[in-house]
């Protein structure tokens, strides 16, 4: 929506002024046409901007609104649909492309550049990683980048059919995965010709093949295992990105809503969850496949291998503890300009603007803060929210400009990002970028890694809850965090030293 | 231990009683499950009771024989649907071997085990739930009327769940109730009347061992919501104000449930997570084939949609019903006729 008539169609607690509710409603409140073509998308979902206070009813004849603004929770679940029906729609339309044959794809891995004596990491997960943006994403860029540094050639297999969970035998035995090599796509084939491709590779060519795995929705896991067993001695490496392995909700969210610990799958909870009738099927197959690979698990922080040990009930070979950036403070050794006493506190939000990812409670504080004075809300990420912040900065990060958001973080000034995340985060990147930019982080006693990180560095806060959250914001208490804040980064500055990812244990294991 | 559970409705409401059996099923595979069906199938659709998670199904015709059309034509569908519940619970505990009897309302889905109950019912012949447990706040009169005022209209109990033993004095309620029910389950709120529910405010007067259960556990609804909080523990149970959530009761799916769900729940997103549930199961279980409010009784024989002052004038008139004894018969010299409609 365009900002301008954003600004002026709504208040900045995120309700509408009175012109556009007469524009959209009958005095008695039930919706003139127009809205359905304003508020809604072409599939029937509301647009985001209208979310925050628009109430439509399951029925198309029964749809209201008023005054009274959707939780966004509730908006959520309006948009929900069952996992299989997100399957359904997010079925290609399009005909599949012609597929490698085993000729075909042997000569493209054996051409590979400047010589085939390299090894290969065979790198799985779950989309094309310089095409998508997030965490794992840029993970995958940048083991792939420095893969020649350490001896490798990089082939990652992202599914050609994206899923929202696990591939089904009954839809398709054989998977279609998308080839990307060194950075280049190389082509489509499908998983037993990759996994021929590469038995001939390991043992008619003798070459090294490393199966590193970040991410396995879409995938088959029995094509996986298989892969494992005849290319890479029955061994991988799979990384702890998120928790996957456990629950086809990869960041363990009931219904996309709230953290569930992983319950026991007849639990009411499972039985209730969007994901639950699928996680029937998952556990077991994901304990076939840690029964007939040996996996060298990785994790970026302790929080999550404890989380991981304790619920998944399935064992790697070893685990191993890597976080993907560490911070380390020095005294400046040149001043900054330091924002004045009074000028407003800015307060942040980095990235996706997902429920998990904390974006529900920075717009709800939004709005619940809207008449106070000297506060102003700044969103950097990639999609302008326009859901009543005071500034948006585009920000993309990529293994070409890695500091993206860092650097954003700092030009913008930000005194605090919150960070509220409804699942116990298994790194967040954007936890250090914050801290990385000189900003505190803000953030909440179940986020995993990002408390772990508030706390290591002391630069923010750990909250119990969102009333305290509220509390924070409307006591001096904010003032003097963000004046020790302000002091800090007057006197301190911040490095990222990111890790070898993977390479860090690949002559370990 | 022998537990029959059952529970009245209609072929509209199969969607919802399917869900109820299923979820029922899941925790008491043993019991024995009873349809209690006050309709006729539309044509195109056959009941068929191997495909089901109901064990036994029981007709109005069943139940009352010659007089089921005409003492039917008197009722709207909730006062029929209801109406049938007193005389199927006495054919039940006829049922050898049933030694406990629990009713069910189709609009209930329930979570974990019901066992509690029928260790209750070894010391009570009749295990009751209020629609409260807790008063409002004086000061929110919004509440008290949704809630307690409501109440007083309607019952303090709810029956969408009802559970008796094989006592003497559970005997003695049931026959008491099905004599009630056959001629006064009707919704006469002004004259204190509504329909099988508002006659059970007199069960604690007339009857020994009976239970009201206070456990917040049982039959949570939008009508309690206001002083009921869900949540799950680290063990994904689901709980009511710290108790096991045993059943939940989803009455009026649609918006004005949506409506009372937003005022009561408020910030408790667990419960709307639930109706997000419960609306893809119902979806699940809808079959086509039954038109979108079928009622087989709802019409005379010509399709014509019966007005419920038709209902309220046929069942008051002693020489109506004396002159056309087959109400739902259109057609010459009938009471469509007679009507003129």
């Amino acid at each position: 929506m365009n900002s301008l008539f954003y600004t002026i169609g709504f208040r900045r607690s995120g309700k509408p002024r009175r012109w556009l509710k007469a524009v959209l409603f009958r005095p008695d409140s039930t919706v003139r046409p127009v809205f359905h073509r304003i508020v809604h998308r072409k599939n029937g979902s509301i647009r985001q901007s209208f979310s925050g206070w628009v109430r439509i009813a399951a029925e198309p004849e029964n749809q209201r609104a008023d005054d009274d603004a959707l939780r966004p929770g509730e908006i959520y679940l309006l948009n929900l649909k069952p996992l299989e029906q997100t399957v359904e729609r997010w079925r290609k339309t399009k005909a599949l492309p012609a597929l490698l044959d085993h000729p075909a794809l042997e000569r493209a891995l054996l051409a590979r550049t400047p010589a085939a004596h390299r090894g290969l990491i065979l790198s799985v997960s779950h989309d094309h990683y310089r095409k998508n943006l997030g965490g794992v994403q840029l993970c995958v860029q940048r083991e792939e980048v420095m893969a020649p540094a350490h001896g490798y050639d990089y082939l990652q297999i992202h599914p050609w059919q994206p899923l929202p969970r696990l591939a089904h035998a009954a839809e398709d035995p054989d998977v279609v995965v998308c080839l990307v090599l060194n950075g280049k796509d190389i082509g489509v084939c499908r998983m037993s010709t990759l996994t021929q491709v590469a038995t001939d590779l390991a043992g008619k060519h003798k070459q090294a093949l490393r199966l590193v795995i970040h991410q396995m929705l879409g995938h088959s896991p029995e094509q996986l295992a298989d892969l494992a067993r005849v290319a890479c001695g029955a061994q991988c490496i799979l990384w702890l990105h998120d928790f996957f392995s456990i629950c086809p909700s990869p960041t363990l969210q009931r219904n996309g809503l709230a953290f569930c610990n992983a319950p026991a799958v007849t639990s009411n909870a499972c039985g209730l969850c969007v994901s639950g009738r699928e996680r029937l099927s998952h556990i077991p197959r994901m304990q076939d496949f840690f029964q007939r690979v040996a996996a060298d698990v990785i994790s970026p922080s302790e929080h999550t291998a404890q989380l991981w040990q304790s619920r998944s009930g399935l064992t790697g070979r070893t685990m191993h503890i890597v976080p993907h950036v560490q911070l380390q403070t020095k005294p400046r050794s040149t001043p900054v300009v330091i924002r004045p006493k009074d000028a407003p506190i800015r307060v942040g939000h980095l990235g996706s603007l997902d429920p998990h990812k904390g974006w529900n409670t920075y717009a709800s504080l939004m709005h619940d803060l809207d008449r106070v004075p000297n506060l102003e809300f700044v969103v950097l990420c990639a999609k302008r929210p326009n859901q009543g912040e005071d500034y948006w900065q585009s920000v993309k990060v990529t293994s070409d400009d890695q500091s993206a958001m860092t650097d954003a973080v700092e030009s913008q000034s930000l005194d605090v990002v919150l960070n509220w995340p409804t699942w116990p985060e298994t790194f967040s990147y954007t936890t250090y970028e914050a801290l990385a930019g000189s900003a505190y982080v803000i953030t909440n006693a179940w986020s995993g890694n990002v408390a772990a990180g508030v706390r290591a560095l002391q630069r923010g806060a750990v909250l119990n809850d969102p009333a305290e959250l509220l509390a924070l914001f409307r006591s001096e208490q904010l003032h003097n965090l963000v004046a020790r804040r302000r002091a800090d980064h007057a006197s301190m500055e911040i490095h990222a030293v990111h890790s070898d990812f993977t390479y860090h244990i690949l002559k370990e294991v | 231990m022998a537990v029959h559970a059952f529970s009245s409705f209609t072929f509209s409401y199969l969607n919802r009683a399917r869900v109820m059996a299923k979820s029922l099923r899941r925790q008491h595979p043993d019991w024995v499950l009873w349809a209690v069906m006050t309709d006729k199938a539309p044509p195109g659709f056959d009941l068929d009771l191997d495909a089901e998670d109901f064990d036994r199904l029981i007709t109005a015709e069943e139940l009352f024989g010659a007089e089921t059309d005409a003492w039917l034509f008197g009722h709207d569908i909730v006062e029929a649907s209801t109406a049938v519940k007193g005389k199927a619970l006495q054919r039940i505990l006829a049922e050898p071997g049933a030694e406990r009897v629990i009713y069910f309302d189709p609009d209930i889905a329930v979570f974990n085990s019901m066992d509690p109950v029928i260790d209750l019912l070894d010391r009570h012949s009749i295990i009751l739930t209020p629609h409260q447990l807790d008063p409002e706040n004086a000061r929110d009169k919004i509440a008290i009327r949704d809630t307690e005022v409501v109440s007083l209209l309607h019952g303090v109990y709810n029956l969408g769940f009802i559970a008796v033993n094989q006592s003497a004095e559970a005997h003695r309620f049931a026959a008491w109730w099905a004599d009630r029910l056959h001629d006064w389950c009707h919704d006469r709120k002004a004259e204190g009347i509504f329909v099988d529910q508002k006659w059970c405010d007199l069960i604690p007067s007339f009857f020994e061992g009976v239970m009201v259960l206070r456990d917040p556990g049982y039959n949570v609804a939008s009508w309690n919501l206001s002083k009921r909080k869900m949540s799950y523990d680290d063990d994904g149970r689901c709980l009511i104000n710290g108790h096991l959530l045993r059943f939940f009761h989803f009455t009026k799916l649609g918006p004005t449930g949506d409506a009372m769900t937003r005022r009561y729940a408020k910030d408790n997103i667990e419960v709307y997570e639930l109706w997000w549930w419960y609306r893809q199961q119902v979806a699940e279980m809808t079959d086509p084939a039954i038109p979108k409010g079928w009622w087989h009784y709802g019409m005379f024989d010509n399709g014509v949609q019966i007005p419920k002052y038709v209902r309220e004038l046929y069942r008051t008139q002693d020489s109506l019903r004396d002159k056309f004894v087959t109400p739902f018969k259109a057609g010459d010299n009938s009471f469509h006729e007679w009507l003129k409609l």
